[in-house]
């Protein structure tokens, strides 16, 4: 038996997240050199995406559901998103204010100049509101009263990750550098690892074509229940991410108090 | 059975549907849009495995959350940001899931295979889960809603590990071969 017919019998394993730990990584290097084997696990994650339909109805979620569901995912945001080109997050953020300020200004005046912009400009100012209102967010999250932080590095080299947990306001802000952006189909995952115990996620995210990243990530029961992290990893993983870690961590550091 | 372009109907009754002008596959959408077409799916999905509202329903945003900032906030086609959803509504949900969750899997999957509505996707998947034989209807559901891998499911079923993925592969590519179509029909949406 060749080495891709060995393989192909793991496609539909892998693609239902049911292959062994153990098998993943030799399987995802095999997958890495055969397209025939990518597109079969595709279009066989397709078919069990379907599956989804098979779940007895679990009645209908709370109202508050939806709104949730939109605040969170506004939240969790890449920094490569196109209405935050403008600045990057290392800006101090007076400045970062001034700028958004002047912009306001600016699109206020235009706003009685040009009535044919009007909704153009619009647009734009709720899209500047909304930055200014994420970086608050983000600053405040950074410079809150219960913070602890980890720096991320390959072995023996300098940071290129930094991931501050917010205790106050029960999430996780990542910040990357020359971390390089994670190809279609793969996303770079966070994991909270405690001595003795499996890896947790902490969720997903992604860099820019610069390697840049800043996300805020909510902080799940599981982990905010469990206690003091010891180790943060980073790993790529599929789209959608991994219920553990399906390769040794790239990135790793340990947690300590900035307090 | 062959199975026409599957629509994506709103699982929820209050869903709203989004305009026609929002359809075109490919085309981009509202997060909010996204959520009232596919959130009651996703919620059905994360409760059967968790089998509690409140570790659903957070299932749910953080699952949202998620494919949506790996599709760059609404930038990929519809399905493939339902592929990604559900495929992060299941991770989500078997890492929340109780720990007795795998033993009532069979039968929840199998009571749903006799739920769905005449016409409707949820139809077209129960009739072809309902052709597979039990053996793969069984390990299928074990590793669908059980979260088990395969050597967790051999030692469960106390089979080989052999057995077990053959008959995942079996019911896999059965379900791909009637649900799925090249290049874009999977699901119309």
């Amino acid at each position: 038996m060749s080495s891709h017919e060995h393989w192909a019998e793991s496609a539909a394993a892998y693609a239902i997240d049911a292959l062994d730990t153990s098998e993943r990584p030799a399987f995802e290097e095999h997958l890495s050199t055969c397209a025939a084997c990518r597109a079969d696990v595709e279009e066989l994650r397709e078919a069990a995406a379907m599956l989804a339909f098979a779940a007895p109805s679990g009645g209908a979620p709370s109202a508050e559901l939806r709104e949730r569901v939109l605040r969170e995912a506004r939240d969790v945001r890449p920094i490569e998103s196109a209405r935050s080109r403008r600045t990057r997050f290392t800006v101090l953020p007076w400045l970062a204010a001034a700028a958004c300020l002047t912009l306001a200004v600016l699109t206020g005046v235009s706003l009685l100049r040009e009535r044919d912009e009007s909704a153009r400009l619009a647009l734009q100012l709720e899209h500047v509101r909304t930055d200014l209102a994420v970086r608050d967010s983000t600053i405040a999250a950074f410079l809150g009263p219960e913070v602890h932080v980890v720096s991320l590095s390959p072995t023996g080299e300098k940071p290129s990750m930094r991931v501050f947990w917010n205790h106050t306001r029960n999430v996780f802000i990542v910040t990357a550098f020359n971390v390089p952006r994670a190809p279609d189909g793969k996303t770079y995952q966070l994991w909270a690892i405690r001595k003795g115990q499996q890896p947790l996620s902490m969720g997903t995210f992604n860099t820019d074509a610069t390697g840049r990243a800043t996300a805020i990530l909510a902080v799940t029961a599981v982990i905010s229940d469990g206690g003091f992290i010891d180790i943060c990893g980073l790993t790529m993983e599929p789209a959608g991410g991994s219920n553990q870690p399906t390769e040794t961590p790239r990135l790793v550091g340990e947690w300590r108090h900035t307090d | 059975m062959t199975v026409a372009p599957l629509p994506l109907t709103p699982a929820t009754p209050n869903s709203a549907q989004p305009s026609d002008s929002s359809l075109g596959v490919g085309g981009q959408r509202t997060l909010g849009e996204l959520y009232d077409q596919f959130g009651g799916v996703a919620y059905s999905l994360a409760y059967s495995i968790t089998a509690d509202r409140e570790r659903a329903e957070r299932v749910v945003t953080l699952s949202f959350a998620a494919a949506w900032n790996e599709h760059e906030r609404g930038g990929a086609a519809p399905q493939q940001f339902f592929f990604s959803l559900m495929s992060a509504v299941r991770a989500n949900a078997v890492a929340h899931k109780s720990a007795d969750r795998s033993e009532t899997a069979v039968v929840r999957f199998d009571s749903a295979a006799t739920d769905a509505n005449s016409g409707s996707v949820e139809q077209a998947v129960a009739h072809a889960l309902r052709e597979l034989p039990d053996t793969q209807r069984n390990v299928l559901a074990l590793a669908y809603f059980g979260g088990l891998a395969v050597g967790e499911i051999a030692a469960e079923l106390q089979a080989p590990m052999s057995y077990v993925n053959e008959n995942l592969q079996a019911a896999m590519r059965h379900l791909r071969s009637v649900l799925t179509r090249r290049p874009s029909s999977v699901v119309s949406v």
